[in-house]
């Protein structure tokens, strides 16, 4: 094994190596792209303009920025790579913005991967300042970019500086009820748009891989064209989900939706929200499972409020809509403990609970119910010794 | 009692002067002091005065004023000289005259990243000194990394980390990489074998970076006594070095004693088990409330050790509390290691019985003696496991309890050897293809190759051009690009032993809890199905070991047996290098590479207290293989022939163990760096055959030291066997077999090539 290594290596340090720079594959044609030279190297260009208020699924491409009066530049972001780690080469960057009655695309595509540094210049030169909205950019592209800039000595300081990704804002609503929320189930479930003829992004390295080898462009065309679609979807996926978030109750039609966007304004605290989309999903709701877990996070909300009334009443209803439920049982069983002080009541609603987790099988559930009856059999025993020292007083005195 | 007082308690003992061999007093040292060199901040010396520091040692003085003039200095020291002060001392002072300098420290262990980090900050917080450290390993959560990177003056780490996890991702270190001013590397002389080679080709590329990043940092290293410190420390880095070397820091007075356990059976030439031996010797000490450290020579050993130490220790009176002994090795978790350290520094724990995992610098504080059971196989770990005990004033005790084996007996004979022969060469080879290529493809990832740019110094380039061949790598535009989709640092283990571990699971009780982890080359001797597994001297039974999985399942049981693993080895020769035929149609000597396949077959059961063989069982798992470079020795049908086949059997097998114990002597390694095998009729020559190979993966140089000195290896093993002072063989030489001609036999087929090597070669 080592031996057949050493050869080979001896064979190959005693043959001369190839001084002639490898030629670069002109697919221009192919692909629609012009050839852009410079200085220190060149790159592939295709540009295309693409006019606001084309159809897109259910819905029209607009002009984000004017349609919500925003004051930042928007610059559409995607690329496409040589491998699936964080150091890989982005072969191919889209980039789109919007002018006046139009959305600009622009990609850049290395012929080699020598391409590199020449395309990076240009990309930082020309869109610095823009607020960059991609999707999953935020983790992947643009650190990507930033590193190849570092390692191909560009100065990329002000590349990116504001950012924008919207696969985050896509998970808050629609995370559980898609299988996945990659752009294309997007496209497909949300904006009810269907590509023909995509390619799967996964394979796009070892495509660019055989054409750096062959020069075919056919291929490279279908990889141009898959980026091409994320970068101007993106566009109408933003303009949609400003809508959404603007006013979740009106744009959102699927009821669950509308309470997973709820249940993400809480994980991020932000009750206020959270309540109004919860409550809309609890009016709209038709099967019990929805209902249900509404009441849950309003009743946590009131809670949190120390409006103890409305959460003892959803409480009260959670039970009643799923009496093997040991949650609200439980809320209860606190509920009197703390803030009624009723021991009495609470060891009721406790063991109830208990008797719940116990055919449900949660074991720990169990174990912290099992300990919160021995605290309350333990404050009963001294709520009725001081009430007989009371009495005692009393009678004495 | 303290160790004057036992010393001289032993000293009346007859019958443990009797068994004594050899007993060296060496004297203790004053200390010596210096002044701070110039150039150090005033904050730093304030600081230093406040820890009780007024003066430097000449040790300590010499090496920062090295760092302060821009060398490179490597420090050699013993255990406890304040060698930490070295580098500490001028990474402080250069952050405090520039607060955006970066350093980059490194040791080999987690463990040991985290003892210096309580210290640097101890050091900072008394100079008011605003200098960020931060440990950067696999346990630094991955929200903190962010912070680490961008804050941290002083990055701890470990060289696992460095190339996997740091070198990989240096885009996002530029700011570290542009200010790194200082390397320290520190317990150097750990950095041998594969671990330092695959180290030194981390600190290629990362000097590859640096100087991509336009910084050029100096290098302190750090290492305990071997014989090559400037040598290693300059093929690991690369640069040229100051050698400090004489240590002004005090030592106490030392008592070293070598003891030779009474023979049993003086007939047969065996003496007494060393582990009963280190046993008593051990609860003596124990007893008397001297704080002692055991080093046995494996895992089992140490539990073994333990059970009976425990046994022994609660039937005296004088002995206190049960948990005053622990055992510490390799496989235990972290926090319950960090408790026994703790307890070793604070004197709760008594004693602790240990496998070389505490040779390295874990700061245990001082102990007052210290018991091997058996020779450590080499005379660098031998003196850092005996710097373990003594204390800077006080007088200190090490005891190396002898085995029946070869080499514990040769050291016993000649101990000016130990005392006067310098410590082992620290080998590494950076250079070793497969450790080679993997690196220049981590490299090259890292950042792509332009033409006619060295690695280490090295023309690489048709090493690219056969990337470029099996389409990992392009070169286009003066440059050669990593084009593989993978991450080639993943690929790549550093250390001999792998980094995939099993763990441990106890499934005494119903909830199932993970007890400790092991190496993957380790389990198939000590998880085997039904093997004994003992963990703090608790016995668990391997109930199933799920070898794809990665786990051992294993429950409590209490017996009076512990399980031995045989493991099998075969050498298949791929490749033959060199040859020489000693003369016609006779020996052959030959160099070349081979795969060694091992694999464990079946274990036996030992009764605990007397080492009887109870009983054996089957062991069912997969083979382990590893291509290495090997010299054999083949030998000719005239040869063969003229001996009876079992007792040439025999004789073949005495030879291999007569050399597996003169080699590491003879070639100055560590006894584990290679391995002897014997095969009487080997697929290979169709011969008999006697294979000594380097015990890593690709090869680190000993076969072919081997090879080119094979007479003289010989002829010492033909001396020491024909001194031996037994009739037919013993542990001593040709091992443990007692046939009546064994040791003749050796004996005249070593002379048999002896003579072919000519008769001046011959001893």
């Amino acid at each position: 094994m080592i031996t057949d290594l050493k050869k080979k290596l001896d064979r190959l340090a005693s043959t001369p190596i190839q001084q002639a720079p490898k030629k670069k594959h002109d697919i221009s044609a192919v692909i629609g792209a012009e050839c852009v030279q410079k200085e220190n190297g060149g790159y592939l260009l295709r540009r295309i303009k693409y006019a606001v208020g084309a159809i897109y699924g259910d819905y029209t491409l607009e002009n984000v920025e004017k349609t919500f009066g925003l004051k930042e530049r928007l610059l559409f972001l995607d690329t496409e790579t040589t491998g699936l780690g964080s150091v890989a080469c982005p072969f191919l960057i889209g980039v789109s913005y919007f002018d006046e009655n139009s959305l600009v695309l622009e990609q850049y595509f290395m012929r080699d991967i020598d391409d590199e540094a020449c395309v990076l210049e240009e990309i930082v030169k020309k869109y610095s300042g823009m607020t960059v909205v991609s999707y999953n950019g935020k983790s992947f592209d643009v650190p990507l970019i930033k590193a190849r800039c570092t390692l191909n000595a560009v100065n990329c300081k002000a590349f990116a500086t504001k950012q924008s990704d919207l696969l985050h804002l896509c998970r808050r609503i629609w995370k559980k009820r898609l299988e996945n929320c990659r752009l294309s189930t997007i496209e497909e479930e949300i904006l009810k748009l269907k590509r023909e003829d995509d390619i799967p992004g996964s394979e796009i390295p070892e495509m660019y891989k055989r054409y750096l080898e062959s020069g075919n462009g056919q291929e490279m065309l279908k990889v141009i064209e898959h980026n091409e679609s994320d970068v101007v979807s993106m566009s109408v996926i933003l303009c949609r989900l400003i809508r959404i978030f603007g006013d979740p109750v009106g744009q959102l039609d699927d009821i669950r939706d509308v309470m997973h966007l709820g249940e993400s304004y809480y994980a991020k605290k932000d009750f206020k929200r959270s309540l109004e989309c919860f409550e809309a999903a609890l009016k709209g709701s038709k099967d019990a499972m929805t209902s249900y877990n509404c009441m849950k996070y309003i009743s946590f909300i009131h809670k949190k409020n120390k409006e103890y009334s409305r959460a003892v009443e959803l409480w009260q209803k959670m039970e009643r809509i799923m009496p093997s439920a040991v949650l609200p049982l439980e809320e209860l069983a606190k509920y009197y403990e703390h803030v009624q002080k009723d021991i009495a009541k609470a060891l009721d609603c406790a063991n109830k609970a208990r008797k719940n987790a116990l055919l449900s099988g949660a074991k720990e559930l169990r174990a912290q119910l099992d300990k919160r009856i021995e605290r309350l059999n333990k404050k009963r025993g001294a709520i009725d010794a001081t009430s007989y020292e009371e009495d005692f007083d009393k009678w004495v005195f | 009692m303290n160790v004057d007082q036992i010393v001289l308690k032993f000293k009346q003992d007859r019958d443990f002067m009797s068994n004594v061999a050899y007993w060296k007093e060496i004297p203790e040292k004053d200390p010596e002091y210096a002044d701070f060199p110039a150039g150090i901040n005033e904050k730093l010396i304030y600081a230093l005065s406040q820890r009780g520091i007024y003066k430097l040692y000449t040790h300590q003085a010499k090496a920062v004023e090295h760092v302060l003039n821009g060398k490179n200095v490597t420090v050699v020291t013993p255990t406890a000289s304040g060698k930490t002060l070295c580098y500490n001392i001028p990474v402080i002072n250069k952050v405090l005259e520039d607060s955006s300098s970066r350093a980059l420290y490194i040791f080999p262990t987690k463990a040991l990243a985290q003892d210096q980090m309580a210290e640097l900050h101890e050091l900072c917080e008394l100079a008011e000194a605003d200098v960020k450290s931060y440990t950067y390993d696999g346990d630094t959560p991955v929200n903190a990394r962010k912070a680490v990177r961008q804050a941290g003056n002083v990055i701890i780490t470990n060289p696992d980390m460095l190339h996997s996890g740091i070198l990989p991702q240096h885009t996002k270190w530029v700011d570290f990489f542009e200010n790194l001013k200082y390397i320290v590397i520190d317990e150097l002389h750990t950095y041998v074998g594969v671990f330092g080679s695959n180290v030194c080709n981390v600190m290629r590329r990362l000097k590859r970076l640096c100087n991509f990043y336009g910084s050029d940092p100096q290098f302190i290293c750090l290492s305990a006594t071997i014989a090559n410190p400037d040598e290693l420390a300059r093929r690991i880095t690369g640069e040229e070095f100051e050698v400090v070397d004489k240590s002004g820091a005090p030592s106490g007075k030392r008592h070293v004693i070598f003891y030779n356990p009474p023979y049993v059976d003086k007939k047969l030439f065996i003496r007494r088990d060393t582990t009963l031996q280190t046993r008593d010797i051990a609860a003596e000490l124990l007893k008397n409330k001297i704080q002692t450290i055991v080093f046995m020579r494996s895992r089992v050993g140490v539990e073994v050790m333990l059970s009976t130490l425990d046994k022994e220790l609660s039937s005296s009176r004088a002995f206190g509390t049960k948990d005053s002994i622990k055992a510490y090795r390799g496989g235990y978790l972290p926090s319950e290691r960090r408790a026994i350290e703790r307890g070793l520094r604070s004197g709760d724990i008594m004693g602790v019985i240990s496998t070389n995992a505490l040779e390295l610098g874990i700061d245990i504080g001082r102990l007052d003696a210290c018991v091997m059971c058996g020779y450590p196989g080499g005379i660098a770990n031998t003196w850092q496991q005996m710097g373990r005990a003594g204390r800077r004033r006080e007088t200190s005790l090490a005891i190396l309890v002898a085995s029946n084996k070869a080499l514990d007996q040769y050291i016993l004979s000649h101990p000016d050897y130990f005392f006067e022969s310098s410590p082992e060469n620290g080998l590494v080879n950076g250079d070793n293809l497969q450790i080679l290529m993997s690196h220049v493809q981590c490299s090259m990832f890292e950042l792509p190759f332009k033409d006619g740019e060295t690695y280490g110094g090295m023309d690489v380039s048709p090493m690219l051009r056969y990337f470029e061949e099996n389409g990992t790598a392009r070169h286009t535009g003066g440059k050669w690009y990593w084009m593989a989709e993978s991450y080639p640092a993943s690929a790549l283990n550093m250390r001999s032993i792998s980094n995939d571990n099993f763990i441990i699971i106890d499934i005494s009780e119903p909830e199932h809890r993970v007890i400790g982890e092991m190496d993957k080359f380790t389990v198939p001797m000590l998880l085997h199905e039904q093997a004994i597994y003992m963990h703090q001297a608790v016995q668990y039974q391997v109930e199933k070991l799920d070898w794809d999985d990665h786990k051992a399942y294993v429950r409590k049981v209490n017996v009076d047996y512990y399980t031995d693993a045989d493991l099998n080895v075969e050498v298949r020769v791929t490749d033959v290098y060199e040859s020489k035929d000693m003369s016609d149609d006779k020996i052959n000597v030959s160099l070349g590479e081979a795969m060694v396949v091992s694999q464990t077959t079946m274990f036996k059961k030992m009764k605990l207290d007397t080492h009887e063989n109870l009983g054996w069982g089957k062991i069912f798992l997969p083979q382990m293989e590893m291509y290495t470079n090997a010299c054999w020795v083949t030998l000719p049908e005239s040869i063969t022939s003229q001996f009876d086949k079992e007792d040439f059997n025999d004789a073949l097998l005495g030879i291999t163990h007569l050399l597996g114990n003169i080699v590491p002597v003879y070639i100055m390694s560590s006894a584990k760096d290679v391995n002897i095998v014997y095969h009487v009729r080997s697929p290979f020559t169709n011969r008999s055959t006697v294979y000594i190979y380097d015990n890593y993966q690709g090869g680190i140089g000993f076969a072919e030291k081997i090879y080119h000195s094979l007479g003289d290896l010989l002829a010492m093993a033909y001396g020491h066997l024909k001194d031996c002072k037994c009739e037919k063989g013993c542990p001593s030489c040709v091992g443990p077999l007692w046939e009546r001609k064994i040791k003749k036999n050796s004996l005249k087929i070593l002379e048999m090539i002896l003579d072919d090597y000519g008769s001046e070669e011959k001893a």
